[in-house]
């Protein structure tokens, strides 16, 4: 993924957000899963994949299973 | 199964001091085959490390599944991101998929998969960690780190 995608998606820290994912763009955002959810169907998109965006500041995590 | 092979890309996210935190992420869903059900598209985090297929428990929650309620309450006591967790498992079916789009009919795979739900999820950008057990058992995968991508394909029949 193109690191430029990585900076447009840091936009939207501590968001939810719809993804394109088949072409690497943010098509809609919200403050919450429910909020952006319903923003998806009243705006009929079908298909985006559902991304809560970590604030920059946030550890990496390693270990995790 | 049918034979596949699907080519990602690595995901790139933006980390603390600005750099690039790269991650083996894949667009899958979770569902519940008795009800016909199917989450939202999330993304997966392929983990070589990792023993078991673990998920956050509100995907349980929005697929109306109660891992607790299981026939058989299957618990294991798993550290995840330094934290010890007691981890429920749920048989689900997982679907993966080659790479979704708007308005796109995105190829899929699916297969089930004993899952372990856990509260308090330690990860934002992805929802569901991928294993040996109900991911690794299914997919061959080919880590191409100098070339940002890496590959997910089936077995060879037997």
């Amino acid at each position: 993924m193109e690191a430029g995608f990585a900076d447009e998606l840091a936009k939207y820290a501590g968001r939810w957000v719809a993804l394109d994912y088949g072409r690497r763009r943010v098509v809609a955002d919200a403050d919450s899963k429910i909020a952006l959810l319903a923003q998806l169907d009243a705006d009929d998109i079908r298909g985006a994949v559902i991304l809560e965006v970590p604030s920059p500041d946030a550890p990496s995590l390693v270990g995790l299973g | 199964m049918a034979e596949l092979a699907w080519q990602y890309d690595y995901f790139d996210l933006v980390g603390v001091g600005g750099r690039i935190v790269r991650r083996p992420l894949v667009p899958l869903s979770i569902g519940r085959v008795e009800r016909g059900e199917r989450s939202e598209f999330t993304l997966g985090l392929i983990d070589s490390g990792a023993e078991y297929t673990l998920a956050d428990w509100t995907l349980a929650d929005e697929l109306g599944l109660d891992p607790t309620a299981e026939v058989e309450d299957d618990v294991v006591r798993i550290a995840v991101g330094g934290r010890a967790h007691d981890v429920h498992l749920a048989q689900v079916e997982l679907s993966l998929y080659a790479a979704p789009a708007i308005g796109g009919d995105p190829r899929s795979e699916s297969w089930l998969a004993d899952v372990g739900f856990i509260r308090d999820w330690p990860a934002a950008e992805f929802k569901v960690l991928l294993g040996h057990r109900g991911f690794f058992d299914q997919w061959q995968v080919h880590f191409a780190a100098r070339e940002l991508s890496f590959t997910v394909a089936s077995y060879p029949e037997a």
